[in-house]
């Protein structure tokens, strides 16, 4: 006979969560310190000529 | 009100939202600048649209990449998406995920045949992230050279005082590839600038090409692209596992009766793993289920699962 339990997700999953949560905020935070938004926003801004087919 | 629909509604507002910068339709020569650009957006979206108004995170990354910088920003933006939907952003909200899901509509309507995919085209899609995402851009940065001596050119960091090597930024070799690109950032821009079909070549007619057989594979294949070629799918299914959203699937209710991976847009077994990274999380499994097995969950919740006991006799 089948029964079913509860259980929870392991405790590796929950703790790889919670490490790439502040992973994910250090990147962000670090990436803004190191290139300045201005920055970010100059690289975005350029229009690709490899996305357009060109070069 | 049914989650088919509702994703419809949420994929129709995932490609026109991110390309609502309607003014480079009305003659303006510029893309879009404004500060929403340093937005990284958790799809496959060409930045280089007369429209788009976000950033592409692949194109994002080969830039930073091929400027010789860590993209920190731009993976910790759409890393943030991953750890908290994993890929529900490819289900959702992708335009190109939408595009292949239209297509593949439309094709069972004309009765084209349903060409279904081997489950090993999914390791192309890391061998596209890896290759021409991260590789590719490193591979093609070169040391600038001075015309007249033939020698590197150097110049002194004023930050560390060291003599260090001017480059040539590398080349963003997957957008070079990307069928995305020709469609949303090509076509549209070389049709409001004419004077850009001057500088067309070989790499525009390949793009074409590539473009041309995507199309058609859609009308045939279940969103052939997202498990074979996409590099934004790729990195954000590894988070699948451990993110905030999880699926769940009980095994006591489960009859494998396969309705689920039928109804997948990725013809994903979903009875086998609930979160592989090939689910996109759209949910049509727990729909198509007829037993409820299939249920949406968080990584800190209790889910249930089946265990064996004897039969009393």
């Amino acid at each position: 006979m089948k029964d079913s339990k509860k259980r929870a997700f392991p405790l590796w999953r929950r703790g790889a969560f919670l490490f790439l949560v502040a992973l994910a905020a250090l990147f962000i935070a670090h990436g803004i310190e190191l290139l300045d938004v201005e920055e970010i926003l100059t690289n975005a801004s350029i229009l690709c000529l490899s996305c357009i087919g060109i070069g | 009100m049914k989650r088919s629909f509702l994703r419809t509604i949420s994929q129709i507002l995932g490609t026109i939202l991110p390309n609502a910068y309607f003014k480079a339709w009305g003659g303006n020569p510029q893309i879009y600048q404004g500060k929403l650009k340093a937005f990284v957006a958790p799809i496959l979206n060409c930045y280089a649209c007369p429209s788009a108004c976000v950033s592409c995170p692949a194109g994002s990354v080969q830039h930073f990449i091929a400027l010789k910088a860590i993209p920190f920003y731009a993976l910790g933006m759409i890393g943030a998406f991953g750890i908290m939907l994993g890929k529900a952003t490819c289900g959702w909200i992708c335009p190109f995920g939408f595009l292949q899901d239209l297509e593949f509509k439309l094709g069972r309507k004309i009765k084209l045949p349903h060409i279904k995919l081997p489950k090993w085209i999914s390791y192309g899609r890391y061998i596209f992230l890896i290759g021409l995402v991260i590789i590719g851009p490193l591979l093609t940065i070169v040391p600038m050279i001075d015309d007249e001596t033939g020698e590197v050119i150097v110049y002194e960091n004023p930050e560390t005082g060291k003599m260090e090597e001017l480059f040539e930024p590398g080349l963003t070799t997957y957008c070079k590839f990307c069928p995305q690109g020709a469609l949303q950032g090509g076509i549209p821009q070389v049709l409001l600038h004419p004077e850009l079909k001057e500088l067309l070549g070989r790499l525009f007619t390949t793009k074409m090409i590539f473009l041309g057989i995507f199309l058609l594979a859609f009308l045939m294949m279940k969103r052939p692209f997202c498990r074979g070629f996409c590099p934004v799918g790729a990195f954000l299914g590894l988070f699948n596992k451990v993110s905030l959203l999880q699926f769940s699937v009980d095994s006591s209710k489960c009859t494998k009766c396969r309705l689920c991976t039928y109804s997948c847009p990725v013809e994903h077994d979903i009875y086998k793993s609930p979160n592989s990274p090939d689910c996109n999380r759209c949910g049509a499994c727990i729909d198509a289920c007829k037993f409820g097995a299939i249920s949406v969950t968080n990584i800190f919740s209790s889910v249930k699962t089946e265990i064996e006991e004897p039969v009393a006799t």
